[in-house]
């Protein structure tokens, strides 16, 4: 192979454009600021480096910012936060009971002639004709089992679109109970 | 005093700008990447590619060790070898190479290399036959044979202990007596680099 004649192949023309090409990505480098691109990314490091080590020291911190800019589990009335809030107001836990049709559409008018709204009477017939609606087989009377409790009744959207209600006992015999309907 | 951003330091301490550094070894590389690959519009891709490389690898360079040759060499092995493996990935600069290599100036003179390269009829040859080794046995022959590298200059491009390098290039050789065979060239014809290894002081 040494003996062998080797292709002497020469690219005058190819190596000055080369030449050309290199010095003018050389120009352009120079011109070429690399402060910003190196000084943002590890400037950014360096912050949440120092975010994360202030959360290990103070631990307390994004439960408190969480609270700050409301994010979940803050905001919400019925979440587990604030009901614990309102369990420690009342002095005791709410007990939640599902219903099938909590919500009901009975227009009163049918029902009152004169006599006042909040009334045991009027609620039996509301309770009948629900009862022959749902359990029409059902027989018999519908006695009162407890005397009258006045609630306060709250409204709550869920993410799924379904209605929650809360009703709350503001007198009777256990004022402060809390009950959920869905 | 701070060294330019496209400067090395030579042995003496004095900068050498890419420039210069380009124009001692523009030659060589161009030549080594052509008689891998056997075609001059490749070669030229591929030593452009290996200047771009090494443009923006400089500061590589300046952390490494063993001269600039070696290394510019081992950048051009790597670009051939991955040539070959169709493993090639487009550069960022792949854009301003393929501007260098549509220049009219370029493409004229493209065709006129390729046929004077058609004429070594038996060069072709023997780079089919070696052609047919494995990439390995590839760029030491043609390191040894063709650029007439010594031993321990190949072993510094590709990275090998001097022992390992002559031990390969023995049983390359043997590779390609037989290759060269059933391309129906005598070795003989060629025996010159048995004589390079006689003459090559280990």
């Amino acid at each position: 192979m040494k003996k062998l004649s080797k292709p002497r192949i020469e690219v005058p023309e190819f190596k000055a454009q080369l030449r050309a090409g290199l010095q003018s990505a050389m120009d352009r480098e120079r011109h070429f600021c690399r402060g910003p691109a190196f000084v943002l990314p590890v400037g950014l490091a360096g912050l949440l480096v120092l975010a994360l080590v202030g959360f290990i020291i103070f631990p307390g911190v994004p439960a408190r910012l969480n609270l700050a800019f409301g994010g979940p589990g803050t905001g919400s009335p019925s979440s587990p936060a604030v009901d614990r809030g309102r369990w420690a107001k009342t002095g005791s836990r709410p007990e939640a009971m599902e219903e099938g049709s909590g919500d009901l559409p009975i227009n009163l008018d049918d029902y009152m002639q004169g006599e006042e709204i909040v009334s045991t009477n009027i609620d039996r017939l509301v309770v009948e004709k629900w009862t022959r609606q749902h359990y029409p087989t059902t027989q018999g009377a519908t006695p009162v089992l407890e005397g009258e409790i006045i609630l306060a009744l709250r409204q709550f959207q869920l993410a799924n679109g379904r209605r929650v209600l809360v009703y709350t006992e503001l007198d009777g015999p256990r004022p402060g109970i809390r009950k959920i309907s869905f | 005093m701070n060294l330019p951003r496209h400067a090395i330091r030579d042995g003496n301490g004095q900068h050498v700008p890419f420039e210069e550094l380009y124009d001692r070894h523009v030659h060589s590389i161009f030549r080594y990447v052509l008689h891998r690959v056997g075609h001059v519009a490749a070669a030229e891709d591929l030593t452009a590619q290996t200047f771009f490389k090494a443009l923006h690898g400089l500061w590589r360079y300046r952390w490494s060790r063993g001269t600039f040759s070696t290394w510019l060499y081992r950048i051009a092995t790597n670009e051939v070898n991955n040539h070959f493996r169709r493993r090639r990935t487009e550069p960022v600069w792949q854009e301003r190479i393929d501007d260098i290599l549509n220049h009219p100036a370029v493409l004229a003179e493209l065709a006129e290399a390729e046929r004077l390269l058609e004429r070594e009829a038996l060069f072709r040859r023997l780079h089919q036959a070696i052609g047919r080794l494995n990439l390995e046995d590839q760029e030491l022959l043609t390191l040894r044979y063709f650029e007439e590298k010594t031993y321990p200059e190949i072993a510094a491009i590709l990275r090998k202990r001097r022992g390992t390098v002559i031990m390969r290039a023995h049983r390359a050789l043997k590779k390609l007596r037989v290759a060269l065979q059933e391309q129906g060239i005598e070795p003989e014809s060629v025996r010159g680099c048995y004589e390079k290894i006689v003459q090559t002081p280990y």
